[in-house]
């Protein structure tokens, strides 16, 4: 099925002087949850935007089930996105803020009353929404991109400002939206935000594509190869791995990080040449550390000043 | 079975003028200042002392029964720059384009629901100021038994009058809005479009040569459009009453079409 | 007091390093130079090509060969104007236009000597019943006047070019009034002729005379052709004496350029002409005034503000200053300006002597419009300061500020003359009347007109520290 994916092409968008997004190819397969992974100012959002029709692109496509946005009649009922929760009129109730954008894509009233339900906003739905709190706005924004029932739908950064009790609502409607066969973009510049609830991950840094993988193969990749060692004799056991052919990094004053060696061989090593060890295990890494070892070169505004502790 | 795409989003447009506040407050704005200042000029207004031979002796009552306008157009701009600006202040406006991509449709939607309520709130509140300044009138000595036809629509001049200021307003409106999509800051466009409006009876007063003064009536928004208010004197007029809209028309038209591209082709 | 001084340097830093802030204040000095280039040099007056002088009254003389004096009370004036003349003249002949010197009582200007057309003196502020002398030494003509006909005080004295014979006696004229009305085709200026009389007695006329003076007096109207006042309405006037008491009516004026009552509100002031740009560039400085508050309150800066200064007056007050003096000194700037560029313009537009006297910026009352403008703007400023914080919003302080200063000066013409003089006095347009430097039946005083900008923008701010310290950020 075509119709409920999303694919990026080759795409670029330059504001002024500043390259936001420079050759950027990915696809978002419906059925799952597709995280969007960058550090701040890698241009996740110009390309939610583009995707959107927001801002036209300098070079590539962006087509929305094989459509370019701005050529969809009903655009909502295509696809659905949460922008910036804030966006709303302060002085406009929340039914009615829903209401104007179900006339735009002629949909019913009692849509806009249902997405209301569905959300957790029924009780406030007369109530205008400058008196919400960040939530509910967020919760507003949810809403709106759910309206048109669209098979495909878009998140910048759902979970900012949300409490604990709103980030698992958030996951679990994620979820079940993707079980439901829809394509889901969520972007997200920490990486921890998405681990339980992404399938597949779009990483990007400086506008261009990292990684576009699964989160299994990542983890895998990440910790593929790297084993953690515990020994009062640093500079006998470091001088034993390199000479076995390993990759050797002192972590602190009684910890050795190998990679090249599996543990069963370290273990062998240690004990042939009589080296004392605590501890020998492989490395679990998490997804945060997987998505730091992959952004490391593409991080803007990293602190190169300041040495990093030890 | 939806219908066309530029009659559901005239009837999104609409919603969302209809939802907040301000749009009622401006139309009543519109109403009441329109009503209240033209009953003012009229207020203590008693028929000339001077000849009825004299040709510049009368008073164009319809002009001065409308001179509300000048007061009343402020709450026009307000609302047509609000209808578009706080949607960027916000940042709606991404909200709109991603419910409706179409962006001329947006903008003709929006337009057009503005013009509508902008031209029948006017419509009820010139209206009301006819009737207002014919009774005031009427009771100052403007009597049929001395020689006044009390104002009425059925005079051709007067039906022009106020036909005219009602467009005039329904311009004005269409004109705050364009600039509003150009510049996209509330503070910054009122500020422009009142300006804009108002700048030429001050610059006129600084001016003191006649021609150079009668050039700038001709080609300012204001004093231009307002001549559709004349009854008589057509002649003395710096501008004719349909080519003094048009002026209006075209300060309109221009405002909308740089709205229009700039919308287009600009990032949201 | 340092804590003041810290916040106040804080207020500065922020105010410098926002872009629309330098913005605004160019639009004002650009706007207000650029109207004052187009004003300047599309402004034209051709009153130096119309008639320099008004030679109107009614004039009851003797001849008087030589010299003399004479003596007389004015036992007491009508006020039908605040520059009605009733007093003693010599005049080479009742030529109009004929060279003369006159000391007289005036209702509303005290007792004058004024000579050819041109020189005014200024005696006391005293008003009839008033003795008055005038003494005739070859060409000089010296006027005293006395309180009771034996301790003289000197007036003045003038040099006029008098023939041998010439005719002196009693005089009294009125200058005409003017009056705004409402027309079909809007405004007009119309004048209307008032007709003065006053009472004399102690009548005597001395001289070395060749032949002795005429018993009799003569009696008539001095008329001229021309003059302000057109010649048709003129001439209402006449005498009627019973024994040493004259009852002399008279209208019109003796008098021209360089003496006050010849001036009409028609005529421009070359001053305020020069500074009239800054009516435009005003909106400007209200909408600095306006954005500097409004923006934080937008963007919740002013949390940020409050939380850095929690003493919510002072913070108003060092934003006060801050806008006040950047203002003022913006206002500086753009007033010399405007005033420089304006003068090439207005003279070759006809603003020459003796119609428009050249004026200097070193002038005492063009200092005073050209420091006034600038402080009128920094006092604008402050008062969309005051509304700025009451209003909180842009849009709101904006339109209700320009509706307040801007909007009355368009639309109250149309209403009515009258409603036009209530605002120029009560809006806080009534600052601008600083600017004045010739005084032509203005409604307002330049000093008492800043001061109602003053009470405006005062109310502003006071209300707006009311309302910052019990309203939550």
């Amino acid at each position: 099925m075509e119709a409920n994916r999303i694919e990026v092409h080759e795409l670029r968008k330059r504001y002024g002087t500043t390259v936001a997004v420079d050759g950027l190819t990915f696809t978002v397969q419906p059925g799952q949850v597709t995280g969007f992974v960058g550090p701040n100012g890698a241009g996740k959002s110009t390309t939610m935007r583009v995707i959107l029709g927001l801002d036209a692109p300098d070079g590539g496509n962006a087509l929305v089930g094989g459509h370019r946005y701005r050529d969809l009649g009903t655009p909502l009922r295509e696809v659905g996105a949460l922008l910036d929760a804030g966006a709303v009129h302060p002085g406009r109730k929340a039914r009615d803020h829903l209401l104007w954008m179900a006339q735009y894509n002629g949909l019913s009233a009692r849509r806009v009353d249902e997405v209301l339900e569905q959300v957790g906003l029924a009780e406030a739905a007369r109530r205008r929404a400058g008196g919400f709190s960040l939530g509910m706005l967020q919760r507003l924004g949810i809403a709106g991109a759910l309206l048109g029932d669209p098979p495909v739908l878009l998140f910048d950064e759902p979970v900012n400002g949300l409490d604990p009790e709103g980030i698992v609502w958030i996951r679990g409607l994620l979820r079940s939206l993707a079980a439901e066969g829809r394509a889901v973009l969520v972007s997200s510049h920490l990486m921890g935000e998405l681990e339980g609830s992404a399938d597949h991950l779009v990483v990007i840094g400086r506008g261009r594509l990292i990684a576009d993988t699964t989160v299994r193969e990542l983890l895998t990749a990440a910790s593929a190869d790297r084993v953690l060692l515990r020994t009062s004799d640093r500079t006998g056991a470091m001088t034993v791995l390199v000479n076995a052919g390993g990759t050797v990094a002192a972590t602190d004053h009684d910890r050795v990080t190998v990679s090249g060696l599996t543990p069963e061989h370290i273990i062998k090593l240690l004990n042939q040449h009589d080296l004392p060890f605590s501890e020998v295990a492989a490395h679990r890494a998490s997804l945060e550390e997987a998505y730091m070892d992959l952004t490391r070169d593409a991080v803007e505004f990293a602190a190169h000043a300041r040495p990093r502790e030890a | 079975m939806s219908p066309p795409l530029i009659g559901r989003a005239l009837r999104a447009e609409w919603t969302k003028l209809r939802t907040v506040r301000s749009t009622g407050w401006a139309l009543l704005a519109l109403a009441a200042l329109t009503v209240a200042l033209g009953a003012l000029v009229t207020w203590d207004l008693t028929p000339p002392r001077c000849g009825r031979s004299d040709p510049s002796c009368d008073f164009d009552l319809t002009r001065l029964s409308l001179a509300g306008v000048y007061l009343g157009q402020a709450a026009v701009v307000v609302l047509a720059v609000l209808a578009i600006t706080t949607e960027y202040e916000a940042g709606m406006i991404r909200t709109t384009l991603a419910a409706c991509p179409r962006r001329l449709t947006v903008l003709a939607a929006k337009a057009l629901a503005l013009a509508l309520v902008v031209l029948g709130t006017a419509a009820v509140g010139v209206l009301g100021s006819l009737v207002v300044g014919r009774q005031i009138l009427a009771a100052n000595g403007f009597s049929t038994a001395a020689g006044y036809q009390p104002l009425s629509l059925a005079d051709g001049a007067t039906l022009r009058a106020y036909g005219g200021t009602v467009l005039y307003l329904g311009l004005v409106a269409l004109l705050g809005l364009g600039i509003g999509f150009v510049i996209r800051h509330t503070g910054g466009t009122v500020t422009v479009v009142l300006l804009l409006l108002y700048i030429t009876p001050v610059v006129a007063m600084a001016v003191t040569d006649p021609r150079w003064k009668e050039w700038i009536e001709q080609v300012s928004p204001m004093t231009a459009g307002l001549s559709i208010q004349a009854t008589m004197r057509l002649d003395g007029l710096p501008i004719a009453p349909w080519p003094g809209l048009g002026v209006l028309a075209l300060y309109a038209a221009g405002a909308t079409a740089a709205g229009a591209i700039l919308f287009r082709f600009r990032d949201a | 007091m340092t804590t003041f001084l810290r916040v106040l340097r804080g207020e500065w830093t922020k105010f410098w390093t926002v872009r629309s802030t330098v913005l605004c204040l160019l639009a004002a000095v650009v706007v207000s130079v650029l109207l004052e280039l187009l004003g300047a040099s599309a402004g034209s007056t051709s009153a130096n090509e119309e008639p320099r002088y008004t030679d109107q009254a009614y004039f009851v003389h003797k001849p008087l060969a030589g010299d003399g004096s004479i003596v007389a009370r004015v036992v007491s004036q009508q006020n039908s104007n605040e520059w009605a003349k009733a007093g003693l003249l010599v005049k080479a002949g009742v030529t109009p236009g004929a060279p003369y010197a006159a000391v007289m009582v005036t209702p509303g200007h005290g007792v004058r000597m004024q000579s050819m057309f041109g020189t005014d003196l200024a005696g006391g502020t005293q008003t009839a019943p008033r003795w008055l002398k005038l003494t005739r030494t070859g060409g000089t003509i010296t006027g005293y006047d006395s309180a009771d006909g034996r301790d003289w005080r000197q007036v003045g004295t003038v040099s006029v070019p008098l023939p041998r014979d010439a005719e002196v006696g009693l005089f009294v004229g009125s200058a005409p009034s003017y009056q705004t009305t409402r027309t079909g085709g809007g405004v007009a200026l119309t004048t209307e002729l008032t007709v003065g009389r006053a009472v004399f007695d102690s009548v005597t006329v001395t001289g070395t005379p060749t032949a002795q003076p005429a018993r009799e007096w003569a009696h008539g109207s001095i008329s001229t052709a021309f003059g302000k006042v057109p010649a048709g309405i003129a001439g209402a006037g006449g005498l009627s004496q019973s024994g040493g008491t004259f009852t002399v009516t008279g209208s019109g004026d003796i008098a021209g350029y360089g003496i006050e009552s010849w001036r009409s509100p028609g005529d421009d002031d070359v001053v305020m002409l020069s500074l009239f740009g800054v009516r435009l560039g005003m909106i400007a400085v209200i909408a600095l005034g306006v954005l500097v508050m409004t923006a934080e309150y937008r963007t919740g800066l002013i949390r940020t503000t409050f939380t850095a200064g929690p003493r919510r007056g002072q913070v108003l007050a060092a934003k006060a200053a801050v806008l006040a003096g950047t203002v003022f000194v913006t206002g500086l700037v753009t007033a010399v300006g405007a005033f420089l560029i304006a003068q090439p313009g207005l003279h070759s537009g006809g603003y020459n002597p003796p119609a428009y006297p050249h004026v200097s910026l070193t002038d005492g009352a063009t200092v005073r419009a050209i420091v006034g403008t600038a402080l009128f703007l920094a006092v604008l400023a402050l008062f969309s300061l005051g509304i700025a914080v009451l209003r909180r919003r842009t849009v709101g302080a904006i339109v209700f500020v320009i509706a307040v200063i801007v909007l009355p000066q368009i639309v109250v013409p149309v209403i009515s003359p009258q409603a036009d003089v209530w605002i120029s006095r009560l809006t806080p347009i009534a600052g601008l009347a600083i600017q004045q430097t010739v005084e032509n039946g203005q409604v307002i005083g330049p000093w008492a007109g800043m001061g109602v900008l003053c009470a405006y923008a005062a109310a502003a701010l006071g209300l707006a520290r009311w309302q910052l310290g019990r309203r939550d950020a």
